[in-house]
């Protein structure tokens, strides 16, 4: 046996506990720099290798969630013996880890992919996401509010937070957030999923006004959520034109807000279909 | 003829044990998994089941690593000291000696990955993972199986190279072994006519090292292998072995060597 291998090995060591104590790092220095721009201690000793760990990181975090099956992809042949037998090692099935002890298993990963690149909305916004899920609801309002000093111009960093805040029923925190994330978006969303989020923020808007008795800015909003995302648009024809008539509308508010607060419960992690994607 | 492998195993045991390098692979794993754990605050409200896969992993790497320098160091070792001309001298035939020395670097790495275990299970333990003994201990026997094929690979490369020459290209081979190998389905995707004839002659004539990593079935809870499986991998695993030090007796057995080369 050689002990060459010990210099190699003692450098991995040395590199990692670099590479931890940067994170560690990062996360001051996050705070201490409300403008953004500046590169932080951990960018400026490890530059981009810390947001290749946290994709890493990121795409663990969906191994997890699939039990450790990764994404199927095409193969020129398949059921060869050597196949059969891989298989039988790890079996080829998509399942999910399910419940809050599924999810508790996949909630590192993600906290990890947040660590090392915390400027990253969508690490940022699963975690907040886990840990509401995961019943610790402090630490993800904790998660966004740090995010948000760190990036305050991501209106959707203040727009998961009035989710959020929607699904806890604090309605006039969950307002502001949405006026904020409004403002953020600005009246000539940037990208497509900016507009599609500006959609969004209307909506649930319309909903918090027409519940406050607002109605007419109710019906602007949510003639402004339809004009915004087309698909929507017959849905919300109706309702809008009973709001604008004084008319009780089909579906009320209540009602609305108590499905939205449902269906903030499925799973938004994994967007493939089960038949082997 | 087994006293005589088992005297020459005995010798690169007792100069394994004698070189105490073990203890510093063991603190250096260690200090590994503790950094990795000092992330923990991190995983605020998540489970500890990070720490362990990340213990698995290293576990893994580290016996590699450990399993292709040691069957890399033996025979350029002996040769470099000038050694080899007195086991030569003793009644002691070549393949023997390649048998020996391979059994001796086996014995030595399994304990070695023994002991990454036995830190990769307390640090488990103590963060609040309950491993799935069954599975694991299954993932643990074919680790070592996969070793004794990486240890007979180097083993039969350093006949021909000289010790770093060796250590490099074993890993480079095992690398690409464990990453390029069952991809080669996938890549077969790629490409038309006698290629695919080609890939599909490596993908059966190349081992294949992932199907000894049963990692993610202690981690994401499948549970043990059948019984039929798990032997059928062992004696893979025993035939892939076998050919790789059968390969190192042909290259060895007619070599010759001059004492004022050696040891220049």
């Amino acid at each position: 046996m050689s002990a060459r291998l010990i210099p190699g090995l003692s450098l991995l060591v040395l590199l990692t506990a670099a590479f931890v104590l940067a994170c560690h790092l990062t996360v001051s220095d996050a705070a201490a720099r409300a403008d953004g721009d500046d590169a932080g201690m951990a960018e400026r000793l490890l530059g981009g290798s810390r947001l290749l760990a946290g994709e890493l990181c990121f795409d663990q975090a969906d191994l997890y969630l699939h039990r450790g099956m990764p994404h199927v992809e095409r193969a020129a042949f398949t059921n060869r013996w050597l196949q059969r037998l891989a298989a039988q090692v790890s079996p080829p099935v998509v399942v999910h880890r399910e419940g809050v002890e599924g999810l508790r298993d996949v909630l590192p990963w993600v906290s990890l992919a947040a660590r090392f690149a915390p400027t990253n909305a969508d690490f940022v916004l699963t975690r907040a996401y886990l840990l509401e899920r995961t019943g610790n609801q402090a630490a993800a309002f904790d998660v966004l509010r740090h995010a948000r000093i760190e990036q305050p111009q991501d209106p959707a960093l203040s727009f998961e937070e009035a989710r959020m805040h929607m699904r806890l029923g604090h309605w006039s925190q969950a307002a502001s957030l949405l006026e904020l994330s409004e403002r953020l978006t600005g009246p000539q969303p940037a990208s497509p999923e900016w507009v599609d989020l500006l959609a969004e923020v209307c909506f649930l808007k319309s909903l918090l006004q027409e519940q406050a008795g607002a109605i007419g800015p109710a019906a602007a909003s949510l003639a402004r959520a339809a004009t915004l995302k087309p698909e929507w648009y017959e849905s919300f024809t109706n309702r809008v034109a009973d709001l604008r008539a004084g008319r009780p509308p089909e579906r009320p508010v209540k009602a609305l807000l108590d499905s939205y607060r449902l269906s903030a419960q499925t799973n938004p992690l994994c967007h493939h279909d089960d038949d082997g994607d | 003829m087994m006293r005589r492998i088992w005297a020459v195993a005995e010798v690169v045991l007792r100069g394994w044990l004698r070189r105490k390098e073990a203890y510093v692979y063991i603190v250096l794993l260690a200090g590994l998994q503790l950094a990795v754990a000092s992330l923990g605050g991190a995983a605020g409200g998540g489970s500890s089941l990070y720490l362990f896969d990340a213990g698995l992993l290293l576990t893994w790497f580290f016996g590699w690593a450990v399993a292709l320098h040691a069957g890399a160091a033996e025979l350029p070792g002996e040769e470099a000291h000038g050694t080899v001309f007195l086991l030569l001298a003793k009644p002691l035939s070549r393949a023997e000696l390649i048998v020996g020395k391979w059994l001796g670097a086996w014995l030595a790495v399994t304990l070695c990955t023994l002991a990454f275990y036995a830190v990769t299970l307390i640090v488990a333990y103590s963060a609040g993972v309950a491993p799935p003994l069954g599975a694991l201990i299954q993932a643990g026997v074919l680790h070592l199986i996969s070793l004794a094929v990486l240890i007979a690979l180097s083993l039969a490369l350093s006949t021909r190279l000289n010790r770093d020459a060796a250590v490099a290209v074993a890993i480079v081979a095992a690398l690409a072994l464990y990453l390029i190998v069952p991809r080669i389905p996938q890549l077969a995707c790629e490409t038309h006519g006698w290629r695919v004839g080609a890939l599909n002659v490596l993908y059966y004539g190349l081992p294949h090292l992932e199907l000894f990593d049963l990692r993610r079935r202690v981690l994401h809870g499948f549970g043990p292998l059948p019984g039929g499986v798990l032997a059928t991998l062992a004696a893979y695993g025993a035939v892939w072995t076998g050919a790789l030090l059968m390969a190192a007796w042909l290259s060895y057995r007619r070599r010759r060597f001059q004492r004022d080369r050696l040891l220049e």
